[in-house]
């Protein structure tokens, strides 16, 4: 079912789901949504599998045309949703659309990602049992690349009742500065105890050089004890490796699944969808924290996520949201029934 | 007892580590344990490995695997292998159109060496290579046991697109682009081969921890593998 033609994609905007995996011994990324919390919530306010695939856009979303009854949902980083030019919207919210509708999403204000689902998840064929693009494969998504506008794309069918906006008290925070926990290793030994600490102690910048493959930052140098090169392995997300340039470069989605530079450090699991949303000019620094702290940790991140996805997944039973434009006053009502 | 050894590569993978050279002897252990952990132990909450020259690195669940117990099972990999049958790599045969308009550099890369372009083409297809690992992009092998006779330098200035199934040589080393990207290694030939076709139930015809060997094929050859 044809639901949506992109009239301008934004500047960098591709299909995602939660990631190809399996194949990174064959030397393929295993790609997927860069901020996987925001991604999901998106599919599951609407009452989509949460690995349904969106779009992912970077800095400013698409604007798009409805060509057929549905509703959808913008997640991630901070902006507002225009229907019809006049009707704004928040992110987290589930927006029913008719067809004819304009809808265009404006540039983000505070992380760099933002995710727009639709009801029933975009239908492109399903690669290598994912539907993310991976631009380097030129695999999955729309024809393996990004949207450039004019595309027309599809959902699949849905019967599923709508989920609840999350409130902006509850939605994830992405401003800077960035202070990632990091496990040490694997090739923590290749640096000297003062490269060590320099990484540990010193901010970072993330520079220019920063897309879905990975991000080089920019600081202090990072001093290897000899050579910057290791027989090549295996490189695993959130990999921070550091070249003889001595600037660490973290790894993401999209990364080399092999490599030879050392990697001094791996940032913890729960730091990857804030990674993801974090943007060129933002200040980084790391932590190193021991696998027993990194596992307490994430149960509390594991505890967080599931509570929103809860929040969220609930259909509003005995209840009614909608929004009311008044004079150009957007409001956000919900009615409740009493016994 | 072998040199092995298990470092932490954040919260949910880890790295199993054999010697610290490129040899054909400690990747066959790579593969070894690759094939115990992915075919053989059944062990659950075991997500991915990536076996590289000499390591694999393995992706785990971490509510299935503490580090620790995992590591100590990795640690014994060897001693789980005794009883294991390992099946014999297979080598994958690659057709190979070599010089002409497929192959522009094999002209240098023979006057490089001091040899004819025939010599060229029996010295790179009478080797066997061994498929170290695979890397880079979707389904480029990283070949070993290239002859140092037809060891070319790279081009000083990069092609900005190479088409894929192009052969080349860079350095000591032999490879097949998978697709089409910029490179600067020397090209000698073309494959009419995909090597990665999404499309397939099994999308990548090199497997890492085996073998590979070119044989040349003429230009109607070359086009009937097209068709077909």
């Amino acid at each position: 079912m044809q639901v949506i033609k992109v009239i301008e994609s934004g500047p960098f905007t591709t299909v995602q789901d939660g990631g190809r995996f399996g194949y990174q011994r064959y030397g393929m990324a295993p790609a997927g949504a860069m901020d996987e919390v925001s991604y999901q919530l998106g599919n599951l306010i609407l009452g989509n599998e949460a690995n349904a695939a969106s779009l992912e856009f970077t800095l400013k979303g698409p604007r798009l045309e409805i060509l057929h009854d549905t509703a959808l949902v913008v997640t991630g980083g901070r902006c507002v949703v225009n229907v019809n030019g006049h009707r704004k919207y928040l992110i987290f919210e589930p927006i029913e659309v008719k067809s004819g509708d304009q809808v265009d999403i404006e540039w983000i204000t505070e992380g760099v990602r933002g995710y727009l689902a639709v009801k029933g998840g975009f239908d492109v064929p399903l690669i290598m049992q994912s539907r993310s693009t991976y631009l380097r494969g030129k695999i999955g998504g729309f024809e393996g690349r990004r949207l450039k506008g004019e595309e027309v794309l599809s959902a699949f069918q849905s019967n599923n009742s709508l989920g609840r906006a999350l409130p902006e008290k509850q939605w994830p925070s992405y401003l800077p500065p960035f202070e990632i926990d990091v496990i040490m290793g694997p090739q923590v030994d290749f640096f000297t105890e003062e490269g060590i600490n320099t990484f540990l102690n010193e901010t970072f910048q993330i520079s220019e050089s920063a897309d879905r493959m990975g991000y080089r930052l920019t600081g202090p140098e990072v001093v290897h004890v000899d050579k910057a090169d290791i027989i090549s392995d295996g490189i695993p997300l959130g990999a921070i490796q550091v070249p003889g340039h001595k600037q660490p470069i973290i790894m993401m989605k999209d990364r080399q699944t092999t490599g030879g530079y050392p990697k001094i450090a791996t940032a913890v699991s729960y730091e990857i969808y804030r990674l993801g949303q974090a943007k060129p000019g933002d200040q980084l620094s790391f932590r190193s924290v021991s696998l027993d702290q990194a596992i307490e940790k994430k149960n509390h991140y594991n505890k967080w996520f599931q509570g929103l996805t809860e929040y969220v997944s609930q259909p509003a039973q005995g209840e009614k949201h909608f929004r009311l434009f008044i004079d150009d006053k957007s409001y956000y009502v919900s009615i409740k029934e009493i016994d | 007892m072998a040199e092995i050894n298990v470092v932490p590569a954040g919260d949910q993978a880890l790295a199993l580590e054999f010697e610290n050279r490129i040899d054909p002897e400690i990747n066959s252990k790579v593969r070894a344990a690759d094939y115990y952990l992915t075919k053989e132990s059944k062990l659950k909450g075991l997500l991915e490995t990536v076996p590289t020259y000499r390591s694999l690195l393995v992706y785990y669940d971490p509510d299935v695997w503490d580090y620790e117990e995992l590591k100590e099972v990795l640690l014994n990999v060897e001693e789980h292998l005794k009883d294991v049958a390992i099946p014999n790599p297979e080598t994958l045969e690659i057709p190979v159109l070599y010089g002409g308009e497929y192959g522009p550099d094999i002209d240098y890369v023979a006057e490089y060496n001091n040899l004819t372009i025939e010599e060229v083409i029996d010295i790179h297809h009478s080797s066997t290579y061994l498929i170290y690992m695979l890397g880079f992009v979707p389904g480029f092998p990283y070949l070993g046991g290239m002859s140092s006779k037809i060891a070319t330098p790279r081009l000083e200035n990069p092609r900005t697109q190479i088409p894929a199934g192009s052969v080349g040589i860079a350095g000591s080393q032999t490879g097949i682009y998978p697709l089409e990207s910029p490179g600067g290694w020397r090209l000698i030939g073309r494959t009419p081969l995909k090597l990665f076709d999404p499309s397939k139930e099994d999308p990548f015809l090199p497997k890492p921890g085996h073998y590979l060997k070119f044989y040349p094929i003429s230009e109607d050859e070359f086009e009937s593998y097209l068709q077909a």
